[in-house]
């Protein structure tokens, strides 16, 4: 099941790198796509009219806020990384934990921060054929 | 090609609990999926999207490598 960052959901929207092929496939399968409100946040930013981003997000996807057991998986897992010496941001703790917590993968080309530091399962569209078992 | 797929317990008891009158075990799953499907938003629509962008690519990626810089700050250091 996948959590989409907001590096995946710019792609989609340039026609960059695979990204709206691989959406295309995510969205062929049964499970829900989320957003974590973080990577929704990000996205919004870029785009001239942000409550129309704000929409087409929630119309098209789970957007998913910041709960309790979210906010605590996210800093269990930033304790994690500072041990490992690999602190990467407090928001994609966020993106990581969100994913974690309802054990899904994340569609992301930031294998560095979520995979190695924060040790969640990547799909790394632009470079992996397949998504993450 | 079927493949066998494997459920634990948990899963099981969970899919029997679902289980209506007259139902195989497939017929359970099958259900449950077109539910799923039912439900679920309709995540093609992004791909319909017209928003437009608020800012060129490269001062966007810019600005998103500062926000990322300033988002490692450690409070306890500072």
């Amino acid at each position: 099941m996948p959590v989409l960052d907001a590096m995946f959901l710019i792609d989609v929207r340039r026609g960059k790198h695979g990204a709206r092929e691989a959406l295309d496939r995510m969205a062929s399968q049964p499970e829900a796509i989320l957003v974590p409100m973080q990577a929704a946040i990000e996205y919004a930013t870029s785009l001239a009219d942000v409550a129309q981003g704000f929409r087409e997000l929630v119309e098209s996807f789970e957007v998913v806020d910041l709960d309790e057991p979210i906010a605590r998986e996210a800093a269990r897992l930033a304790q994690e990384a500072i041990r490992k010496g690999k602190f990467p941001g407090w928001g994609d703790a966020q993106v990581a934990a969100t994913a974690r917590h309802r054990g899904m993968w994340i569609a992301s080309t930031n294998v560095r921060h979520l995979r190695d530091a924060l040790s969640c399962r990547v799909w790394d569209y632009r470079r992996e054929a397949e998504p993450p078992e | 090609m079927a493949r066998t797929t494997s459920f634990s317990d948990d899963a099981f008891r969970a899919m029997r609990e679902e289980k209506r009158e007259g139902e195989s075990d497939s017929d359970v799953l099958l259900r449950l999926l077109a539910e799923a499907r039912a439900h679920r938003k309709d995540a093609r629509r992004f791909l319909r999207s017209k928003a437009a962008f608020a800012f060129p690519p490269e001062a966007f990626a810019k600005a998103r490598a500062a926000m990322r810089r300033a988002d490692r700050r450690n409070p306890w250091t500072e």
